[in-house]
């Protein structure tokens, strides 16, 4: 088992991911402000992934930011198997 | 579907904007939520939304085209516990198929009468039928 994280601001913020290592082997761990990501590959069939964790604040001046660095990363990347999750704080 | 509900709407419409605009320009897949439409709950019962999900790449959909995204029970948390299930085994139930010339034998009939008639299963109604159709299709495969 792995797993990383972001401390938490309080009760609230904190970013946590736990893989099993017999399925994943997870290489990098990339983190800012209000996001933690892992890039690695499934052992299965060899696949690279991007798991984006993404805990968004509630101001709308900061989240506009956090949308232009996520833009920028996932463009970076190019074409590959990239998956956000998390909290949002958008609908 | 609008997915937030409760006081104070109006206000959020310009962060759905951005954050629309968000996820046209990153051209993620916002799988539709299954299970329940919100994934947070103010403790006043009025407002909730949808505020936790998954955002896929479209290399993500093509290598994983099966999945599934699911918002589980509440617990104590305001938020509910969001799941992304891939692969082919979690369409739910899997369908009862029966043979038509099954019922031309002749001790067919009685076969699955009295095989149901000897499954005892406990619980509300709809959960025994299920039961019994499961127990049923691994005898007939007997």
């Amino acid at each position: 088992m792995g797993y990383s994280y972001q401390p938490s601001n309080g009760v609230s913020r904190g970013l946590l991911i736990v893989w099993d290592s017999n399925y994943v082997q997870v290489w990098s761990i990339t983190r800012f402000p209000h996001v933690l990501i892992i890039r690695g590959q499934v052992l299965q069939n060899s696949q690279e992934f991007f798991i984006v964790n993404v805990y968004a604040p509630c101001d709308s001046v900061m989240t506009q930011v956090l949308w232009d660095q996520l833009l920028h990363f996932v463009v970076n990347i190019g074409e590959g198997n990239i998956c956000l999750c998390g909290d949002f704080n958008s609908t | 579907m609008d997915e937030r509900r409760g006081r104070g709407t109006f206000l959020h419409q310009h962060d759905s904007y951005i954050f629309n605009k968000f996820i046209e320009d990153g051209y993620f897949v916002d799988l539709p939520i299954c299970g329940r439409l919100f994934t947070w709950y103010r403790g006043d019962g009025y407002s909730m939304s949808r505020l936790d999900r998954f955002l896929l790449s479209s290399t993500w959909c093509e290598t994983w085209p099966n999945c599934i995204q699911f918002a589980n029970q509440r617990g104590l948390s305001d938020h509910v516990p969001l799941v992304l299930y891939e692969g082919e085994d979690n369409w739910g139930p899997r369908p009862f198929r029966m043979l038509k010339c099954w019922d031309e034998l002749p001790s067919y009939e009685q076969y699955v009468c009295d095989k149901w008639g000897s499954y005892i299963i406990d619980g509300w109604g709809a959960f025994v039928l299920k039961e019994k159709l499961k127990l049923l299709k691994g005898s007939l495969r007997e």
